[in-house]
């Protein structure tokens, strides 16, 4: 290579642009790792660092077109891999991680191939890009450790190769200045506090008094509330800024809104109740809000006391809901494709689901005090270790009529800011949390939600699951044929089963392949549940209601929950929120593990399933028994292939060598050279890199002299092409198929009779 | 096969790795005649011999590390009289001065004037016998003039020939009283040759040829004059080389100064010496153009004589460079 280009063997620019690339390609992975399938994250990372490698080790070799090559696949590698993962785990990898992947991956080919200042300049330019956009792809606080890791690295290596020039400089004119790096280091580094700091807010008075922030959406006019703000963007940031302070809103303005119940919810996305008396239902068919029927019918509902599951197919969007504004019914700050639960049903009658009753709690919930917040804790959780482990996740409630808090899975404790009276937050016979003596959480409260995991280990031990009392749900009345039908379903499809957790897989995957999924259909007969296993459609109610008789049937406690789904697709990437919206009501079951606490069962198709996460153990255990078979293939396919490589790799080269050959004289020359290099290989007789082609062709002929005249022939035409730029004749084919043909891989495996070594020497 | 035209498989590989002239007609015959009549005096020598003409086309100097009676006088002598010069020879002793070689004023007293007596190396070809046993002050006169192809006496310059080729010997055996050649004087030579005896079959060969006439005569017509070697040298530095084949030579060339075995490695002037002598090998073999493989045949004899190792490192060092740097691809 001429001195001006650049070697990345040697080079300190190239070494250094390589490690400003790696770092968010290495923060990528760590992110991705804990959500998306981990073996699709580690397949990526081992196929990036083993492709650089390679590209390394082939440009060492000065293979650069094989180099140039591998190097261009490098980027298309996170699509391929993000398709496999998706057709193997059913969990396809987001869009847009696949996309900083794969601008990751070109960047990082682009580093390493660089052979000129400029495009090593445009991979440190590009992994300042890519460090950006995952810097906000990251949700936790340390990410902002990324940016600041790639400034250091990047004011080290900006001064090291622009200012000090060290690489073009020669020796003597390095002029020592030791501080020079670190304090640019350092500079950046304070700038890049003092920028955080005034983004937080904290040069605010400043600001403000120098007028420079504009007033329009505040002062905060990042603030998505500011944007969508009704009038003042200022009271809007502050209405929902107060919201912590426990709904008190310090604004004269009130958001022009209805707060709906889940009972509204249901009925107009899934259909009123099929109801009998006749006062109930002149309600049911007003068309206008009355306050105080709304607030009655919800309260049949908000008070948990019954769901139906006979349904009148829902009507079209008229009627009291119209007049609704805005669309989130609450905000979710967490992952997303859980399910948030509002009520639970413990006893189903064949029409209708009934809750728990009884006395309350006698007890106020055990507080726990962390600093500033006072959590309010389950108390059948134990406190130690409770807050190791667990997730803290934040609801935000805005147009949600009830006094119930939507709660994630195994909820075990709840915080919100200066909630400190132990009257203000209680946990049902229901298991339900909810704010008892109000008509409803007030709105933009914000509820900080700490739920327990619990890892798919523990679900398959054999008395991981509790088995349901003798005395019957039934209330007394014999079991409807819809029932019976289910039960006599779960038995068939589980009868060879023995663990719980494989028959509730087992039901839940029958259901979802059996049925379908229409949330228009209803039943308003008395078996609905009949209903839905005949006609083989209806909404998650039904599902879920088939479900929890399915698993009652085989043994497991399970129950009704109804709530809403936080769909993947309503997360906003702006101020990282799900919206949660009314026709996100949701039905599905739980059942009772044997330490007491509950864990969901999605029923219903379309739906992501609850994520237990494996241990490493059992994810390894699993993983290498699922690839036994694939790996028994795979290796039968490999070692059939490696005993015959000589057969098959003789052909392909042979072919490649005919094709060649009709491209022109530089490749039918090259071809022939390359054919015979990797005959000999294969014969484990390869070419060293020191010996040059007529030397080594003419070495291996001896041993059939009758080749020696077309060595002869063919070298003296390539040396004329290659090293004496001169033209050629056709004459060389002849030589080169001879000597194709003449030197296959077996030729290859003849002794030689005239070592090498001893015919060059010109002194003893 | 008949057993008597039979070619021992070493000799034939050897004999393919000779620069071969494509066809007669597009070489200077000149060339191919005298090729021709060194081999009648120097009997199954070919590739030493070519080495000689590389060597000569390539305006350097050769020594000789070899044994008495290998036939270093002989090819001499031949190589003077085919190209019409002046062979001059001096025997290297102890007590030899430098103005024994490069010449001195003499007084004379019928003229009154000094007059300049030209030494031995006013010749066309200087064969100078156990070079290393004379002292160094007397090495050094011979080595400038070598280097400069002039010597200065008494402030006055005198050009030597511009064919002045000179044939060192340093007896390996005999090295009792000898003032070996320190490694700077060494690097003025272009390769370090060694004739060695002859086959079994070309020792026949010259017993059969000593039987009748004894007094075989030389030819003394000269093939070449001045003019045409001085052309043939000045055709030597328009062989082109390809850019790949002078970073092959670079390479080797750093690599001999990276080994581990190798002291000193080879110095620029000896990778032109090198360049300039894998042209005249080209020449040789009727080509316009440098070769891998005339790096690599010219390159042992090159490097011979001026890297400096130990014994017995010296020759697997060359082997290690020339099997582990990257050779030119055809491509």
């Amino acid at each position: 290579m001429s001195r001006e280009r650049l070697d990345v063997l040697t080079s300190r620019r190239s070494r250094e642009s390589i490690w400003l690339v790696a770092i968010p390609l290495v923060a990528l992975w760590s992110l991705r790792f804990g959500i998306e399938p981990r073996l699709g994250v580690l397949a990526e990372g081992s196929i990036f660092l083993g492709s650089a490698g390679m590209v390394l080790l082939l440009l060492r070799r000065r293979r650069r077109g094989l180099a140039l090559i591998l190097a261009a696949c490098l980027p298309f590698a996170p699509l391929v891999i993000s398709r496999i993962v998706g057709s193997l785990s059913g969990q396809v990898p987001a869009l847009e991680m696949t996309l900083l992947a794969m601008l990751g991956g070109g960047i990082l080919a682009l580093a390493v191939c660089a052979v000129r200042r400029r495009e090593a300049s445009l991979a440190v330019i590009s992994s300042g890009f890519l460090t950006l956009f995952v810097t906000f792809t990251a949700e936790q606080a340390s990410a902002v450790l990324i940016p600041l890791g790639w400034i250091a690295l990047c004011l080290w290596h900006l001064v090291t190769n622009h200012w000090e020039r060290l690489d073009v400089c020669m020796p003597v004119n390095v002029r020592r200045s030791p501080w020079i790096r670190p304090a640019a280091v350092l500079g950046g580094l304070i700038l890049a506090a003092f920028g955080g700091a005034a983004a937080h807010g904290r040069f605010q008075t400043f600001f403000q008094g120098a007028q420079l922030a504009p007033t329009s959406g505040g002062s905060r006019w990042t603030e998505v509330s500011a944007r969508s703000g009704i009038g003042s963007g200022d009271l809007a940031v502050a209405a929902k800024n107060n919201a912590q302070s426990f709904g008190a809103v310090d604004s004269d303005i009130l958001l022009e809104s209805h707060e709906t119940s889940l009972y509204d919810m249901f009925s107009e996305v899934l259909g009123d109740p099929f109801v009998n008396r006749e006062y109930e239902r002149r309600q049911a068919l007003q068309g206008t809000v009355d306050g105080a029927n709304h607030s009655h019918l919800s309260q049949s509902d908000d008070s948990s006391s019954s769901f139906s599951v006979a349904r009148n197919p829902p009507r079209s969007s008229q009627g009291r809901l119209k007049n609704a504004k805005g669309k989130d019914v609450l905000q979710w700050v967490g992952p997303s494709g859980i399910r948030l639960a509002l009520n639970r049903y413990k006893s189903f009658d064949g029409k209708q689901w009934h809750g728990a009753e009884g006395a309350e709690r006698p007890a106020a919930l055990p507080q726990h005090v962390d600093g500033e917040m006072t959590w309010f804790l389950d108390p059948r959780r134990p406190v130690d270790g409770l807050f190791q482990g667990s997730d803290v996740h934040t609801l935000r409630v805005l147009r949600l009529d009830s006094a119930r808090i939507a709660t994630p899975m195994m909820a075990a404790a709840v915080y919100i800011q200066d909630v400190k009276e132990s009257d203000l937050i209680d946990l049902g016979q229901d298991d339900c949390w909810y704010m008892p003596g109000r008509r409803q959480v007030p709105p933009l409260t914000l509820i900080h939600l700490l739920s327990e995991s619990v890892l798919e280990d523990d679900l398959l031990a054999d008395h991981a699951f509790t088995k349901p009392s003798a005395a019957s749900d039934d209330m007394g009345s014999p079991p409807s044929r819809g029932r019976a039908r289910a039960r006599s379903l779960a038995r068939q499809w589980t009868q060879q089963l023995q663990s719980p957790y494989e028959k509730i897989s087992k039901i839940v995957a029958n259901i979802q392949e059996h049925f379908i999924l229409d949330r228009t259909s209803g039943s308003a007969s008395d078996d609905p549940l009949d209903d839905f296993l005949t006609t083989g459609r209806g909404g998650e109610y039904l599902f879920a209601t088939a479900a929890a008789e399915m698993l009652a049937s085989v043994g497991l406690k399970s129950r009704l929950v109804t709530g809403f789904y936080v769909s993947p697709d309503r997360y906003d990437r702006a101020s990282r929120h799900t919206s949660i919206l009314r026709e996100d009501v949701h039905t599905w079951v739980e059942v009772q593990l044997s330490d007491g606490r509950w864990i969901e069962v999605e029923a219903s198709p379309g739906y992501r399933p609850p994520n237990f996460l494996p241990s490493w153990s059992l994810y390894l255990q699993r993983t290498a028994l699922a690839a036994v078979p694939h790996a028994a293939i795979l290796g039968f396919l490999f070692t059939t292939l490696a005993f015959t490589r000589r057969i098959w790799v003789n052909q392909l080269v042979t072919l490649y060598w005919w094709f060649q050959c009709r491209r022109g004289h530089r490749r039918g020359l090259r071809a022939t050279i390359r054919t015979l290099e990797i005959r000999a290989a294969l014969a484990r007789r390869p070419r060293s890199r020191g010996t040059n082609p007529r030397d080594w062709l003419t070495a291996v002929a001896q041993t059939n002299p009758d080749l020696l005249p077309s060595v002869h022939h063919f070298c003296e035409s390539a040396e004329r092409y290659f090293f004496g730029q001169l033209e050629l004749v056709d004459d060389w084919r002849a030589a080169a198929e001879s000597l194709v043909r003449g030197m296959n891989v077996s030729f290859f495996l003849l002794p030689d009779p005239v070592s090498s070594q001893t015919d060059r020497r010109i002194l003893p | 096969m008949n057993p008597q035209n039979a070619v021992h498989p070493v000799q034939a590989h050897r004999a393919s790795q000779l620069p071969t002239p494509h066809a007669a007609a597009s070489q200077p015959d000149i060339l191919a005649v005298l090729r021709q009549r060194l081999n009648q005096v120097l009997i199954g020598k070919n590739e030493p011999i070519e080495l000689v003409l590389a060597c000569l086309l390539a305006r350097g100097h050769l020594l000789l590390d070899d044994l008495p009676g290998t036939g270093k006088t002989t090819l001499a002598k031949a190589l003077a009289a085919s190209l019409g010069g002046k062979l001059a020879r001096i025997q290297c002793t102890p007590d030899l001065l430098p103005t024994d070689i490069t010449g001195f004023n003499i007084f004379n007293p019928k003229s009154r004037e000094f007059e300049f007596h030209p030494g031995p190396v006013f010749s066309d070809i200087l064969l100078a016998d156990e070079l290393n046993r004379t002292t160094p002050r007397t090495q050094s006169a011979l080595l400038e003039a070598m280097a400069e192809r002039q010597v200065t006496i008494d402030n006055t310059v005198y050009t030597l020939s511009p064919s002045f080729f000179v044939i060192a010997t340093q007896n390996p055996i005999d090295s009792h009283g000898a003032y070996p050649l320190p490694e700077a004087q060494l690097d003025r030579f272009t390769m370090r040759l060694e004739i060695g005896y002859p086959s079994r079959e070309a020792q026949l060969r010259i017993l059969e040829e000593a039987i009748g006439d004894p007094s075989h005569p030389a030819s003394a017509d000269p093939l070449l004059s001045r003019d045409e070697l001085t052309t043939l040298q000045d055709r030597v530095t328009q062989i082109r080389v390809h850019p790949r084949i002078r970073e092959y030579l670079v390479d080797l060339v750093e690599a001999t100064r990276n080994d581990r075995a190798i002291h000193l490695g080879v110095s620029p002037r000896g990778m032109l010496l090198w360049q300039r002598t894998a042209q005249a090998w080209a020449l040789l073999a009727n080509r316009d153009y440098v070769t891998p493989s005339d790096l690599v045949r010219v390159g042992r004899p090159v490097l011979a004589v001026r890297i400096l190792a130990a014994h017995n490192e010296l020759f697997p060092a060359i082997d290690r460079i020339f099997s582990t740097v990257p050779a030119p691809e055809f491509k």
